[in-house]
């Protein structure tokens, strides 16, 4: 009887070993999930935060910018298109004004990236491709994927959830074992369920953290 | 040989005591377990909902700056044209108060007005300035290709991501108060085997027991709400 009460005490030290074992993993992959998870958030608000500020810069600094330089080139095409059918005093107007609006835009253009560095399509501003260089100049920033890091934290969620579920195939393994001390008649069932339950949830532990 | 009734008695009492400490440290070992992932996952999940509750108020956000910075972009434009065509049109009506000029401001109107044309033009193709977004990376397309609809859909979102993570908060709650009547429970069950088969160990037991049909109760009305 002794020896018998010795195995199961053996059996329980075993059952108790591997839960902690899967629930110091468990807490592990837990730990790691939560970093993630606010990794994730500060790697959106630094992308976003870019994004605003990269398009704020496109706009308001040079954007603004392209427009009055383009306003004053078209003023003065205009008013130069019609110096040829013009006499006089009209003429005279004609060309004042244009000079006027092409100092203007030659004033204003080399203050605009989007002037001074060849976005310009004619009278339109190839803004899309503007942008795109702009957010190039700080590559790090825009390959910040806070989606991917939710996504992976996710995976070390539920891995942490397998096995803490493996805790409780465990505490059944345990409730064998405390069942075999309390029934001594069918000791050797419950042994032998306890010692299967505990193999079984040991090697479900291995799968779940190759895996 | 010789049999002890007393004795006899007094071991199958006391075998049945074990069984039903047995039973119930089996029981609170299971339960406990349970309680404990199902807390462990309410806690995990509340956190996981605010992070994403939190992100998603970020994209809010950084759509309407963009938004606003972009609808500025034309709104200036158009501005511009409106200014223009309003100053080519009350050159050409006041130039008939002083017919001196009228030729020169005439000619000057006609090219204002030509010039605000084409400034029309170019606001309305600034009101969608990303209409192709070309090489602009996946991640900023979708904040600057966002409408209104896509912002309401990210506000609804944003709600129910705090809605459930509200409810896994409450859930983690409950969760700890079962484990805390499982903890009693076993040191109830501890209680009752130190005290042995007599009416302190029966009364330590039934406690035991009866803290664990609670806990267990309670916890699964929490998982279940």
């Amino acid at each position: 009887m002794d020896e018998s009460k010795f195995k199961i005490a053996v059996l329980l030290a075993c059952v108790a070993a591997v839960a902690a074992v899967v629930a110091w993993r468990g807490s592990v992959h837990s730990d790691s999930a939560s970093d993630t998870w606010q990794q994730s958030l500060r790697a959106q608000v630094k992308h976003d935060a870019a994004v605003v500020e990269d398009v704020r810069y496109a706009v308001v600094d040079h954007g603004f910018g392209a427009l009055a330089y383009l306003s004053a080139e078209m003023r003065a095409q205009a008013y130069r298109a019609r110096v040829g059918s013009s006499r006089g005093a009209a003429r005279s107007a004609l060309q004042v004004e244009a000079g006027i609006q092409e100092q203007i835009a030659k004033l204003l253009g080399p203050n605009s990236q989007i002037v001074d560095e060849g976005y310009l399509d004619g009278d339109r501003i190839d803004f899309a491709r503007y942008l795109a260089d702009v957010r190039d100049t700080n590559p790090d920033l825009v390959a910040l994927d806070a989606e991917a890091l939710q996504t992976e934290a996710d995976q070390e969620f539920d891995t942490a959830v397998k096995l803490f579920s493996l805790t409780v195939l465990l505490a059944l393994a345990f409730a064998f074992g405390a069942l075999a001390q309390g029934f001594k008649a069918r000791h050797r069932l419950f042994t032998s369920l306890s010692a299967s339950v505990l193999v079984i949830a040991a090697a479900a532990a291995v799968v779940v953290e190759v895996a | 040989m010789d049999l002890d009734l007393e004795t006899v008695h007094e071991r199958s009492g006391s075998a049945r005591m074990d069984g039903w400490i047995a039973i119930l440290v089996g029981l609170i070992t299971i339960a406990a377990s349970l309680i404990a992932l199902m807390e462990f996952h309410a806690n995990q999940s509340e956190e996981r909902n605010l992070v994403r509750a939190s992100r998603r108020s970020v994209d809010v956000f950084t759509r309407l700056a963009t938004r606003g910075t972009l609808f500025s972009f034309s709104a200036e434009a158009l501005r511009d044209a409106i200014t223009l065509t309003s100053e080519a049109e009350l050159r050409q009506a006041l130039a008939l108060q002083a017919l001196d000029i009228f030729a020169a401001e005439s000619s000057l109107a006609s090219a204002d007005a030509q010039a605000a044309q084409n400034l029309m033009t170019l606001a309305q193709s600034l009101s969608d300035p990303i209409d192709d977004p070309g090489e602009i990376d996946d991640q900023t397309a979708a904040v600057l290709a966002a409408d209104q609809a896509e912002i309401d859909r990210l506000v609804a979102e944003q709600n129910d991501f705090v809605d459930v993570a509200e409810a896994y908060g409450a859930r983690g709650v409950k969760g700890m108060f079962g484990l805390s009547l499982i903890a009693l429970a076993a040191v109830m069950v501890a209680l009752a085997g130190m005290f042995g088969d007599n009416k302190a160990g029966h009364l330590a037991l039934l406690s035991s027991g009866t803290l664990l049909t609670v806990a267990s109760g309670w916890s699964l009305v929490a998982f279940l709400a």
